[in-house]
């Protein structure tokens, strides 16, 4: 890894060794540093870069670094930090545009000061960037009832290694001109180009909000009774049940091995009458509901809980929602873990000698239809572990998008499915 | 060969082909939201088998871009069941019917059974009173000798022409002797009117105990009824079929006929002749004298339903204990746009449930003659009708057309469903104390 | 507007050959190319027509994939038609070659309530499935105005929005898998079908929208949704469509998260109402039909609340319905405006751009202006709370010259929408109809990058050539395509030391 065969010297920033520790990958060190303060500048270097070639890591606030396989080679860190800006934001219309580099923190302080926000929650706002929170697809915790990152992004400008910036999607919430090439970058951890400006849809913020805990002696009823809301009209803004460790890491404690946790979230009224229908189908499904007093601290903690400073591997499996209670069986009893019931996904977090093994159980309970990733994972671990799983379906397709859109494979090479 | 735009724009606009209403083809505007309510389109699959596609292919013949004598122009014209479920889809107003009917008008049907259904049918008999006379004691000795069970039983009717019309009639009338209506029947109770009724051709000689009950109807409500001396066919069939001069002819007729009796309404229980009579004004177009009347005559025509519920349907007292269902006829429904009036009618009648049933306003594939000149698509429909009746669990399905009584009647029976098909005036008529004809189900419910 | 090639494009051995192949397929009566028959898919709910070579009417899945197959092999233009409603001719086979139509494929093959998923074949009408998932107590958002005709099929080759869109997002934010036939005759699943999420690059979020020029959508695997408890109506009178937009300014500024804001003007509401009688009042200006989704408690408060913001900002009548028949018949009105539109005049011409909500009211008024000054009347019925508009200019093509004056003017609106930051097309599709207004949004390098990804799945260009892409200069430029060693140029000396600092 990160051998050279490229005759032409890196372009970009000679950097001291203690940034290159810091913007190291899987253990793998960048030569150079870029800092482009806006999409076509970035496009400019990715150009260089590409001739070179060289190849790039984006950096956004770094927080899912860990997630994906490691780098086949690392030449030049290109970094978003000097593109922060809020270009356009106009409350009445529901929209903004952004440069990618601005943190989720910033962006939701400035629509907080007009009563709105985004209503996207990835762990660790005051370091993580939009744009990182497109490359990784990272939507948090209430992705059931407001959806994922590509429900949210209406418009991009991208900084391609050809060298040209090329935009897609617009500043207005309806719109089907051209190619839909917002979805293309969501998720695909900068390895078809640079995300350099975003525009976004946005939300009033919600009149009311609560707090429900139920808690469970077992995870199944715990995930149903998740599941089952989530069915309703009065679906919860977020599900998540999480067993007694990870309850204890986001700050609460239970003599219960299970707690399901729902943050209710709309109008007044319907905040009420959500947390009635709350607490009767926790008492259904033999639970115990306690509503009172619980920190707004604990729901940020749960945000950040599946992005762990600890060197801990995180596990993430996604699934149908019918197979949310197999996949509750199939859970390793070592660890932590967060089950979002009513988005089909359930987390895991354990010491990395037991990550193999927990994943390979996972995957064989889940079947074919879902997915079993490796989130997080400290970069020795990561040797031993199938980070992505087998490709998806239409996998041809994807490897033939990336071969036209980068065509050196200088965008972060190697660390997405299948060796893209 | 060029396609619409660019004919247009090489050769300019060319002058619309003589009678044909160029406006009223013209408000298609193709949005294409009549496709998923067109039968035939359902059926065939093919846009030349939709509304839309008709529609295209009638301006495109209009303006001379093909041909009316082609065949597969009247392929696709004739195959249409003329529902016009596609107007009541339509949001631009698009009069379907009767552009179709100027377009069939401009093109005899080419092939043998077609042919032989317009010279036996809608022009040999409808139109003359003495020999449908003859035709109905024919087929009522028929039934009253039970030729019906012969055909069930041997099996012939699977290989006669119309065999499945002879073996599974319709409940209708069996006795080859007919009393005549009365002149007039006066009203029952405070008086609140008079009107005339529109006896029918092929309604009254199958189904006469229908007019009767329809008279008692209108009577207990306070309605003197006047019946035409002359029998009158109003031209319906003929008109639907594009027999355009027959149409026309019969059409001056009954107009006469009923504008010599002075009337606060003419009422007509076959949804077919209250549609075509609505239209009088288009149907007279060419005929100077009476254009105008049509008119007129056309604001006073109502539906028997239509018209007692509009004016406040006195309740019948008899109760009729028994799951309903009401299937939509096409021209009432799509036709005369009335769809509330007889279900409301039938929820007046004590003791009656009604159901729906899926589809309802959906063709049986009657379809005036079509189910005799194109069996196949008609059978088509009608299966598709007779699963959803099955389906909605009702003991009884009440319409309002005689052709559409027939059809549904005989699908039934011949999925060996023990389920009446009657005229909502023949419940009506048995809930005001009427007791003939009642088939075994009613009888049982109003005991 | 210099098309090249129009309709019927193939040489009679060739296309007899390809029938002769796709009649073993598809069975004889399903693929023709009778010279009369074909005439009835030139065109669709646009002013655009085009003639086919050969019409295709498959039965399943893997019959659309040997069709495309055959057809790639004999280097014909494929162009899929459903509902054929589009009002942007996306249908219409302007290169000719082979259109694939889908009557016979209106499955709807699963209501999987337990995983708020259904599955659906593309010819599948997009109220149909609502009126199935009823019984459910389900139903699928995307509800554009020509729901009762237009097939799910359709709705992901545009990514169909609706009135109903406002708050729950458009087809791409409800469809979840895809299978679609490539021109290589594979048939291939994408997406995440049931599950919640899925690894790789997001191929349904492509594909949703591409008109057709990537694949043909054989299977549709979409997100279904709780049916709202109430949806609390009320219809806004206003004496002009500028005091109109300011309410809906008024309202989203309070908070209030309405389902659908939809706005008609004037000469609308005497088309709509001489159409359907759906109520609205004929002497107002503007009319706006506000829906908010609600549980019953909420719902007249609600209801209410929005009609005090709607009379504090000018409102001189406001009605709410009482119960779902009222309901239904203020929107029957709105959702048959076009076609009513049949009514004012024989021809309009629908226009679909999009501006930022608060441009609403100027850009009106220029829409008036140049109603004014070319004098043809100019109808505007929209969705109000995405600014997303649709003019409708009123002529007559059987009059030399409208047509023409009326292309003119609608390239004129969509000019001004786009530069008041908006888009040329919100919910219809590019199309052949825009294909050249797309510059007004997007670059030759924005274009050049969506022709890149074209190529990926449609190598020689014949899933519906002649749309969405301008007609010139768009074949990708060597400078920036597919690596050549030819293009490597030496680094110059020390570049990139000091730019980025």
């Amino acid at each position: 890894m990160g051998v050279n065969t490229r005759t032409e010297p890196v372009p970009g920033h000679q950097i001291s060794v203690e940034v290159q520790r810091r913007l190291e990958v899987d253990g793998v060190l960048p030569a150079k540093v870029m800092r482009p303060t806006d999409a076509e500048d970035a496009a400019r270097g990715l150009r260089l870069c590409d001739l070179t070639p060289a190849a790039v890591v984006v950096w956004g606030g770094g927080t899912q670094m860990r997630l994906g396989t490691p780098p086949r080679r690392y030449d030049v860190a290109l970094s978003t930090e000097r593109m922060t800006q809020v270009l356009e934001y106009e409350p009445a219309d529901l929209t903004c545009r952004l440069q990618a580099g601005i943190t989720v923190a910033e962006l939701q302080r400035t629509l907080g000061e007009q009563g709105q926000r985004l209503p996207l929650d990835p762990p660790h706002p005051k370091r993580a960037t939009v744009g990182g929170m497109i490359a990784a697809n990272t939507s948090g915790l209430s992705r059931s009832r407001y959806g994922t990152v590509r429900d949210w992004v209406i418009g991009v400008a991208v900084a391609y290694p050809s060298g040209k910036v090329a935009r897609a999607g617009g500043k207005v919430v309806k719109n089907v001109a051209g190619y839909d090439l917002m979805k293309l970058h969501i998720g695909a951890l900068g390895t078809l180009g640079v995300v350099a400006e975003v525009n976004l849809k946005v939300q009033a913020q919600p009149q009311a909000s609560a707090t429900v805990l139920g808690h469970f002696e077992a995870s199944s009823p715990a995930i149903e009774a998740g599941v089952k809301l989530s069915r309703q009209y009065l679906a919860p803004a977020a599900a998540i049940v999480l067993d007694r460790n990870a309850l204890w890491a986001c700050g609460l404690t239970a003599d219960w091995s299970w707690t399901l946790a729902l943050k209710l979230e709309g109008y007044a009224r319907e905040v009420d009458a959500a947390r009635d229908l709350a607490a009767r189908s926790i008492r259904e499904a033999g639970g115990r509901v306690e509503g009172q007093d619980i920190p707004s601290s604990f729901w940020d903690a749960a945000r950040d809980w599946s992005v762990p400073d600890e060197p801990d591997a995180v596990l993430r499996a996604m699934v149908p929602l019918a197979a949310m209670p197999v996949l509750a069986n199939a859970m390793p009893r070592e660890g932590q873990a967060m089950v979002q019931p009513a988005a089909g996904v359930a987390e895991i977090r354990l010491p990395p000698a037991l990550a193999g093994s927990a994943l390979r159980r996972l995957r064989a309970a889940v079947g074919e239809n879902s997915q079993v990733i490796v989130a997080s994972a400290p970069p020795d671990a990561k040797t031993s572990l199938d980070v992505w799983g087998p490709p998806p379906p239409g996998f041809a397709i994807m490897r033939a998008l990336k071969d036209a859109l980068d065509p050196h494979g200088i965008l972060n090479p190697g660390r997405f499915v299948g060796g893209i | 060969m060029l396609d619409f735009k660019r004919q247009l724009s090489t050769h300019g606009v060319p002058t619309p082909v003589a009678d044909i209403d160029m406006d009223l083809v013209r408000d298609c505007i193709h949005c294409g939201l009549c496709l998923p309510k067109c039968p035939t389109f359902r059926a065939l699959h093919h846009e030349g088998d939709s509304p839309r596609g008709r529609m295209w292919q009638i301006k495109e013949a209009s303006l001379g871009l093909v041909s009316f004598d082609d065949p597969r122009f009247q392929t696709h014209i004739y195959q249409c069941f003329n529902c016009r479920a596609c107007e009541t889809a339509c949001p631009s107003g698009v009069q379907f019917g009767p552009v179709m009917e100027m377009a069939r008008a401009k093109t005899p049907p080419q092939n043998r059974r077609d042919r032989l259904v317009r010279a036996v049918l809608l022009n040999g008999l409808l139109p003359h009173p003495r020999r449908l006379r003859i035709a109905g004691r024919l087929y009522r000795t028929a039934r009253a000798i039970r030729l019906p069970e012969l055909l069930r039983r041997s099996g012939a009717w699977k290989v006669m022409p119309l065999g499945k019309f002879a073996a599974f009639p319709p409940v209708g009338d069996t006795s080859p002797r007919q009393t005549p209506l009365a002149a007039v029947t006066p009203a029952a109770g405070e008086r609140r009117g008079r009107v005339g009724l529109l006896t029918g051709c092929i309604q009254d000689e199958m189904f006469h105990g229908s007019n009767r009950r329809t008279v008692l109807a209108l009577a207990k409500n306070g309605y003197d009824v006047v019946v035409p001396e002359e029998r009158v066919c109003c031209g319906a069939l003929a008109s639907h079929a594009g027999e355009a001069k027959t149409a026309e002819r019969l059409a001056a007729g009954t107009l006469d006929a009923f504008t010599r009796l002075n009337l606060d309404a003419v009422i007509v229980n076959a949804a077919g002749c209250g549609s075509n009579m609505k239209e009088y004004e288009l149907q007279l177009r060419h005929d100077n004298q009476r254009r105008e009347a049509g008119g007129a005559f056309a604001g006073r025509v109502k539906d028997a339903s239509e018209f007692l519920v509009d004016r406040g349907l006195r309740p019948p007292t008899g109760h009729i204990r028994a799951r309903v269902a009401y299937q939509d006829p096409c021209h009432l429904v799509h036709g005369q746009k009335i769809h509330q009036q007889p279900r409301q009618a039938l929820k007046m009648i004590p003791g009656l449930e009604l159901v729906e049933i899926v589809e309802s306003d959906w063709c049986c594939g009657s379809a005036g003659v079509y189910n005799l000149t194109h069996p196949e698509i008609a059978e088509e429909a009608l299966s598709w009708k007779v699963k959803h009746i099955i389906d909605s669990g009702a003991e009884i399905i009440a319409s309002a057309n005689p052709g559409c009584i027939l059809q549904i009647g005989m699908g039934l029976q011949r999925a060996g469903k023990d389920i009446p098909v009657v005229h909502v005036m023949d419940l009506l008529g048995w809930a005001y104390g009427d007791e003939t004809q009642r088939p075994p189900v009613v009888r049982r419910a109003m005991a | 507007m210099g098309q090249g090639r129009l309709g019927t494009a193939m040489e009679t051995g060739a296309r007899d050959g390809l029938l002769r192949r796709l009649r073993e397929v598809v069975g004889e009566q399903y693929a023709f190319a009778d010279p009369y028959e074909i005439r009835l898919y030139q065109y669709d709910a646009s002013p655009e027509t085009a003639l086919p070579d050969i019409v295709v009417i498959p039965g399943s899945a893997p019959e659309v994939a040997d069709v495309v197959r055959l057809c790639a092999q004999a280097g014909a233009p494929i162009t899929a038609r459903s509902g054929a409603s589009s009002l942007a001719g996306g249908t219409v086979p302007v290169h000719g070659g082979v259109v694939i139509t889908f009557p016979r494929m209106d499955r709807i093959l699963e209501i999987d309530v337990d995983n708020l998923r259904a599955v659906v074949e593309p010819g599948v009408v997009n109220l149909a499935l609502s009126h199935a998932l009823k019984p459910y107590g389900y139903y699928y958002v995307p509800d554009p105005s020509s729901q009762g005709a237009c097939t799910i099929g359709g709705n992901v080759a545009t990514n169909a929005g609706g009135p109903h869109t406002l708050i729950y997002g458009v087809t791409v934010n409800h469809v979840t898998g895809l299978e679609v036939a490539l021109p290589s005759g594979d048939l291939v699943q994408v997406g995440s079908q049931k599950a919640a999420e899925t690894t790789g690059y997001d191929l349904t979020g492509l594909l949703v929208g591409s008109e057709g020029t990537m694949a043909i959508v054989t299977k549709i695997w979409v997100r279904i949704q709780p049916l709202p408890p109430v949806q609390k109506t009320l219809m806004a009178v206003y004496p002009d469509v500028e005091s109109a937009s300011n309410a809906v300014s008024a309202i989203v500024r309070t908070g209030i998260l309405p389902a659908a804001i939809e706005m008609m003007d004037k000469l609308s509401i005497q088309a709509i109402e001489a159409a359907s009688h759906a109520g609205y009042p004929l002497d107002a200006g503007a009319v706006l039909l506000l829906e908010v989704d609600a549980i019953p408690e909420l719902a007249e408060e609600l209801g209410q609340r929005m009609a005090q913001v709607c009379r504090e900002n000018g409102a001189t009548e406001v009605r709410i319905a009482k119960n779902d028949a009222e309901r239904q018949a203020l929107w029957k009105g709105r959702k048959g405006a076009f076609s009513a539109m049949g009514r004012l005049s024989p021809d309009f011409y629908v226009m679909d751009g999009v501006v930022p909500r608060t441009k609403l009211p100027e850009t009106l008024a220029k829409i008036d202006a140049i109603s004014v000054r070319t004098g043809y009347k100019i109808c505007n019925v929209f969705h109000a709370g995405d600014g997303n508009l649709h003019p409708l200019v009123l002529f007559d093509a059987f009059k030399a010259g409208q047509y023409e004056a009326v292309l003119t003017i609608g390239d004129e609106i969509l000019k001004l929408c786009a530069d008041a930051g908006g888009s040329v097309t919100g919910e219809h599709g590019i199309g052949l109809e825009k294909r050249e207004n797309i510059r007004y949004i997007f670059s030759d390098d924005d274009l050049e990058v969506m022709q890149r990804v074209r190529q990926v799945f449609d190598p020689h260009g014949l899933m519906n050539p002649g749309k969405l892409f301008p007609t010139d200069g768009l074949e990708p430029s060597p400078s920036v395509s597919a690596p050549s060693p030819a293009r490597r140029q030496p680094m110059p000396a020390g570049q990139g030391e000091d730019l980025w600092v």
